[in-house]
């Protein structure tokens, strides 16, 4: 089964445009082998497009007080705390999760997560600052690697699968 | 010694925002604010570009009501390039809009406003939340609200060309027609909805309606405002979301004035406050009088619980025979906020009836979708009814299309007076001698989580981020404690 690319992100918001602009270059190269999605969407709203894939890479652009903008964040499923008891709108990854397994739906057993530190994400404007821009590059090519792992590990797990 | 609390941002609202409260020396509330700390500046973005994009360009002001800002945009670019679309491009878009108000009530009713009720307003914080939901209404009851929406959202993609962000919309029409062998479908998902909006009013009766205490709170007074009311209406004075005109009807329940949305500006203004971002649109003839209601305060409300009192009726038949229960339990016009989420379901069940009448109209099948504009765009006004209330736009151009100037009036505008009056006497009826709880801001968030309101932020939820704190101040503002909501 193909992973799921997921690029979130408004792309009239500036920097904030960060993960759909890497989504939609992934969706040239990489359609063949992996699903590619955008959503401006968020919190529960985005529980759909999880539903019944195995793996799931989430493209998206944070601000977090430590790192500085254009810098590339990879998290691990582990790496994200649950915001349950808050708001449907800003459930995080592991509310999805755990409501999809409330409703015994199948939710990806792999994610992770390809962040750009951002400058301004409420910043009204159709294109990124030059610093966010050039972090692209880096975030696709990081994004090609993890695809082409997943994939080459699935077919390994295939391949071991028929020799048994 | 006055303290403060601030709870910032408000937890299951769409979009960032603030309330504020003030106590006095005594732990009483001298005022509470609702404030909006977010400047978006859509409409100062919207100039220099073609009139063609709005439809495109508003729908991404949020992730949560892109249908309706896009819906507004493109009746608005009717009205600018002076076209009527075929009848079949007016149904397609009366269908989709349909559909979109289904998904978006049901998201309200079981994931926001459910959990308040259905789990209940002082439960803890950990269980009031949509898992609580499932705990208490069951997997299936989960699974019917997650299968309905996924449903819907195929439908809209198939319809609008996407769920979150449609691109159907043009002047004159819409981009495609739907073909005759989609109608079984779309029927049946109508059907469907039909079904699940009786089953959420029968959730509302068993949970809600027979739970004395919970009738208590919806009729209270601290949720209570003789406001005038406004919403869109069909030649009949019935509830309609597409298309109309604005009826507003005064304390009383009496028709006050009626208008079509180019005649917006004669009717409504807006006042500002220095402490909000938001601008409070009150009935220009009444003018503002502060922060009150009654009769001499222009002070209106929109979104469902406006909706029903603005209308003589439903005009679907299952909704109709809601709509007089609704009326007969509150007495006309209903003038209890929490209410609304009575009205939301409602709303939901004549959505479903209209999606099934239009799913069955041969019309909405023909082929001819699009009357192609040829006079010269000058200024259009485009108003519909968003599941959160009057969604304004209103657009001027050069020559060439291109946007001089351009005013949206959303929603959350139009009701953001009567929101703040809502937090003030919820907050006044609920906080006494510095008693302050998560049940009782619970219950102060409830006041305006009744209309719904979105605030437009663009920005979603970063996995883990932690959206709600509360703040106590002291007179002299410096922090006393910090409580963070995790």
């Amino acid at each position: 089964m193909k992973p799921l690319v997921l690029g979130l992100g408004n792309d009239l918001m500036g920097d904030d445009a960060v993960g759909i602009v890497a989504a939609r270059r992934l969706e040239k190269d990489m359609s063949n082998m992996a699903d590619i999605r955008v959503s401006n969407e968020y919190g529960v709203a985005l529980l759909d497009y999880f539903i019944g894939y195995e793996s799931a890479l989430v493209i998206d652009a944070v601000t977090l007080d430590t790192r500085s903008a254009g810098e590339l964040i990879e998290l691990d499923f582990d790496d994200l705390r649950p915001v349950r008891g808050i708001s449907p709108h800003y459930a995080g990854l592991p509310d999805l999760k755990a409501l999809a397994q409330s409703l015994g739906l199948a939710f990806p057993d792999r994610v992770r997560v390809l962040a750009v530190q951002i400058d301004r994400p409420k910043t009204v404007s159709a294109v990124m600052s030059p610093t966010v821009e050039k972090s692209v590059d880096l975030l696709v090519e990081t994004a090609k690697a993890c695809i082409i792992q997943w994939t080459d590990e699935s077919n390994d797990h295939s391949v071991a699968g028929k020799a048994v | 010694m006055e303290r403060k609390i601030t709870i910032d941002p408000i937890t299951r609202l769409e979009g960032h925002g603030k309330i504020e409260i003030l106590l006095n020396d005594q732990g009483d509330v001298d005022r509470a604010y609702l404030q909006i700390p977010e400047l978006r500046g859509f409409e100062r973005f919207a100039i220099g570009r073609p009139a063609e994009d709005m439809p495109q360009i508003t729908s991404r002001i949020c992730g949560v009501c892109p249908t309706a800002h896009h819906m507004a945009g493109t009746k608005t670019l009717d009205d600018l390039y002076h076209v009527t679309p075929p009848p079949a491009a007016l149904k397609v878009r009366e269908l989709a809009y349909t559909i979109f108000f289904i998904e978006d009530h049901a998201l309200h009713f079981f994931f926001l406003a459910g959990p308040d009720f259905v789990v209940g307003p002082k439960a803890g914080k950990a269980e009031r939340n949509i898992l609580g939901l499932i705990g208490k209404v069951g997997q299936e009851a989960g699974l019917k609200v997650i299968g309905m929406r996924r449903k819907l959202r195929e439908l809209m993609i198939q319809i609008m060309g996407k769920a979150a962000h449609p691109v159907f919309g043009l002047p004159g029409g819409i981009s495609k027609p739907i073909k005759p062998d989609a109608k079984a479908r779309i029927a049946a998902v109508a059907a469907e909805a039909v079904e699940f909006a009786q089953f959420g009013l029968k959730v509302f009766e068993d949970v809600v309606l027979s739970n004395k205490d919970y009738m208590n709170y919806i009729t209270s007074e601290m949720y209570t405002h003789r406001t005038y009311y406004m919403g869109m209406v069909d030649k009949d004075n019935k509830v309609n979301f597409y298309d109309g005109l604005m009826r507003v009807v005064d304390p009383d329940g009496k028709e006050y004035s009626k208008f079509a949305g180019r005649d917006y500006l004669a009717n409504v203004v807006e006042h500002v406050e220095p402490w909000s971002y938001i601008k409070f649109p009150y009935l220009k003839q009444i003018g503002w009088a502060g922060f009150k209601d009654g009769a001499d305060s222009g002070i209106f409300a929109v979104a469902p619980l406006a909706r029903l009192n603005a209308a003589s009726g439903m005009a679907t038949p299952l909704a109709q025979v809601e709509y007089d229960k609704f009326m007969t339990t509150c007495g006309r016009p209903v003038h209890f906020t929490l209410a609304n989420n009575w009205a939301r379901l409602i709303e939901l069940l004549y959505a479903a009836e209209r999606m099934q009448e239009l799913a069955n109209d041969p019309q909405t099948y023909d082929p001819e979708v699009r009357t192609i504009p040829k006079e010269t765009p000058t200024e259009g006004v485009g108003i519909v009814e968003a599941p959160r209330g009057t969604l304004i736009h209103h657009y001027q151009t050069d020559d060439k299309g291109i946007i001089t100037k351009a005013n949206l009036i959303v929603a959350t505008q139009n009701n953001a007076a009567r929101i703040a009056l809502s937090v003030d006497k919820a907050a006044r009826g609920l906080i006494s001698k510095g008693q302050v709880d998560d049940g009782i801001l619970n219950m102060v968030e409830m006041a305006f989580r009744a209309y719904d309101p979105c605030h437009g932020c663009g920005t979603h939820a970063l996995p883990g981020k932690m959206p709600l704190m509360i703040h106590v101040y002291d007179s002299r503002h410096e922090l006393l404690r910090e409580i963070v909501r995790d």
